[in-house]
């Protein structure tokens, strides 16, 4: 009996503590279905009125694809970038192993108006502000930590014999890693992708600085409404853009339970 | 890249000649040269760390030597890349590629190779199949099947394309002693049908004895003695080949002195033996262990001409079809094999003589604190 009071205790404590962080949230979403032209809270009816409206507005619809643009591009050059450093570390030493694995990982707890002045500085000679390419591509460097993290974790279980049996049999090395290994680590190669979209989809200030004036990515056009604006569209966008996160999130948890059962 | 017909005798020869691999301060590998000749089944056999392994992954090309050369039939292959050497090999882990079925593991080496002709790929894994008895389970994934079944896939995946040579690193290590059993067998007759060279990796002696024309010991990165089991078991070379390979006496003592045939070696208790100088010939005064196998000991009484040792009988344990009878000699164990009918009497305590043939027994140099 006295466990039970105990994991009833542990239980109404977590429960109280996830309530308390994620109230903000709940009241976020049950604004963005209210009826009522200001951000009021309780909602004085439902309605889907601000969703039509940003459904149907181009500025709005315009940030979702940008946002969704800059994300997969990102992860997509995490991946061609993050995939290829994971096996230098896991597979092979080198001078200044330890210096570059520090590098890949500092890139996320760099200050983010750090980061955000740098690029844009750096950008001004390069002529990629204003350009989706330059803005993944910005997004890339805390995108990649996350893609090497996971394909890491990926490669340190994974049977280097696989590769070897591979070689032995007539494979080249390029293609035992291609046609075998990838095929196996390829959950945590993909969480790590999903991982660097949800970063880029999120983050506000490099965007405002790359991004900031003439197509504006979610994050910054969330960030103005709230400036700006009082109606609950701004909510409503919000609400999408948790939706996004929690598919991902969803996402990984699928992609790992599959691949528990893919072990051999 | 198939070959329509295939000789009994379509093996490659190997050559290791003065190889070494040296990671970090370790000699893995400490100057080998050996002659494998085609068509044949060796066994490398040693303890863990004394660089078998090495030398298999050697063969195979995930290292490559510091110096020395590795020939297959007499080319030099340690430059070439291991997916070019056209060989099989069969892993402890089976290291099966779980993503694919059954037919794509066995397929795969013939796809490597360049067969497009799908009818002629069918029809190989299906033969590769059908040699290792695992016909009709092609369509399943390696984690639908039991240790043994993923086993004889490896096995099967490893023979498709024909390989000259095949290499196993201690392919039975993960299975059961009676699995393990049936399919040194098993491997034995599909040696026998193939005709590849097979370089066998275990650090089991058994399986080393059963299955291999040649056996080759290793010990700390070197050869300790190479050759046919029955010469390894009856003429080792030394005390630790004596001593890994079957059971053996190992009594220690010390060299007394030594003519043109034989050496005499006197134990702590002041009994003497004579051995003949077919083993290591030692200096006087040095440690020696006399070597004796237990099966070719015979009981009698410590008083008889033909005692050459005698000691005090600790333990007579009933083996079925014979007994072991284990005596103190000079304070240390000494056993003999005896049939039932040569038993007698005996009982603990009782003083009981040994004896043997001559050029059963040799003199080793012996290892302090070794076993």
């Amino acid at each position: 009996m006295g466990t039970y009071k105990i994991t009833f205790s542990m239980n109404l404590l977590v429960g109280l503590v996830l309530f308390f962080l994620l109230f903000p949230v709940l009241v976020v979403v049950a604004i963005s279905f209210s009826s009522a032209e200001f951000l009021t809270f309780p909602p004085p009816g439902l309605s889907l009125r601000w969703y039509e409206e940003i459904f149907s507005s181009y500025d709005w619809v315009n940030a979702f694809w940008i946002t969704i643009k800059v994300g997969l591009l990102t992860a997509l050059i995490s991946v061609v970038l993050g995939v290829p450093a994971a096996f230098a570390i896991i597979r092979h030493s080198f001078f200044g192993k330890d210096m570059f694995n520090a590098l890949i990982l500092a890139a996320l707890i760099t200050p983010p108006i750090i980061k955000a002045m740098s690029i844009y500085l750096f950008y001004v000679e390069l002529g990629l502000n204003n350009t989706i390419f330059g803005l993944a591509l910005a997004h890339t460097v805390s995108g990649v930590p996350f893609v090497v993290i996971n394909t890491a974790a990926s490669l340190k279980s994974y049977d280097v014999n696989l590769e070897r049996a591979a070689c032995v049999h007539g494979a080249s090395p390029l293609r035992s890693v291609l046609v075998i290994t990838l095929p196996v680590i390829w959950a945590g190669v993909l969480v790590g992708a999903v991982f660097a979209f949800m970063q880029s989809a999120q983050e506000l200030i490099v965007s405002i600085f790359v991004l900031g004036t003439v197509n504006r990515p979610l994050a910054v056009k969330l960030w103005e409404g709230v400036q700006v604006s009082t109606d609950p569209s701004i909510a409503a966008a919000s609400t999408v853009l948790i939706g996004v996160a929690i598919l991902s999130f969803l996402m990984v948890v699928l992609i790992k339970r599959r691949d528990g059962s893919l072990a051999p | 890249m198939s070959r329509a017909v295939r000789g009994p005798k379509s093996g490659a020869s190997v050559r290791l000649a003065s190889l070494r691999k040296t990671f970090g301060n370790v000699r893995a590998v400490d100057d080998i040269s050996l002659d494998i000749p085609a068509g044949s089944f060796v066994a490398f056999l040693g303890p863990s760390g004394s660089g078998k392994t090495t030398t298999l992954n050697l063969l195979a090309g995930f290292i490559t030597p510091d110096s020395g050369e590795i020939l297959f039939d007499d080319a030099p292959i340690s430059r070439t890349p291991t997916h070019q050497r056209g060989i099989g090999m069969v892993f402890q882990s089976y290291a099966l590629f779980p993503h694919m079925t059954v037919f794509d593991n066995v397929a795969f080496p013939l796809k490597m190779r360049g067969e497009r002709d799908r009818g002629r790929v069918r029809e190989r894994v299906a033969e590769a199949l059908a040699m290792v008895q695992l016909g009709g389970y092609e369509k399943r994934y390696p984690r639908q099947l039991s240790g043994g079944q993923q086993q004889r896939v490896a096995m099967a995946r490893a023979l498709v394309s024909h390989p000259r040579l095949l290499l196993m690193d201690e392919p039975l290590g993960a299975l059961d002693k009676k699995l393990r059993d049936q399919m040194q067998i098993e491997i034995k007759n599909i040696h026998r049908r193939v005709g590849s060279t097979f370089v066998y990796v275990t650090h089991d002696q058994n399986e080393a004895l059963t299955m291999s024309d040649f056996i080759v010991v290793m010990r700390d990165g070197a050869i300790a003695q190479a050759g046919t089991p029955q010469e390894l078991y009856d003429s080792p070379a030394n005390e630790f080949v004596a001593d890994f390979l079957g059971g053996a006496n190992l009594v220690r003592g010390r060299i007394t002195g030594a003519d043109a045939a034989s050496q005499r070696i006197a134990f702590e208790d002041g009994q003497e033996v004579v051995v003949p100088l077919a083993g290591e010939t030692l200096e006087p005064g040095a440690a020696a262990s006399l070597f004796v196998r237990p099966e070719g000991v015979t009981l009698a009484q410590p008083d008889d001409e033909r005692t050459r040792l005698h000691g005090e009988v600790s333990e007579i344990v009933f083996l079925g079809n014979s007994f072991r009878v284990i005596a103190t000699v000079a304070g240390q164990g000494f056993s003999a094999l005896v049939g039932r009918d040569e038993i007698g009497g005996l009982s603990l305590g009782d003083r009981v003589g040994f004896a043997w043939e001559n050029e059963r027994s040799r003199a080793f140099a012996s290892e302090a604190g070794g076993t």
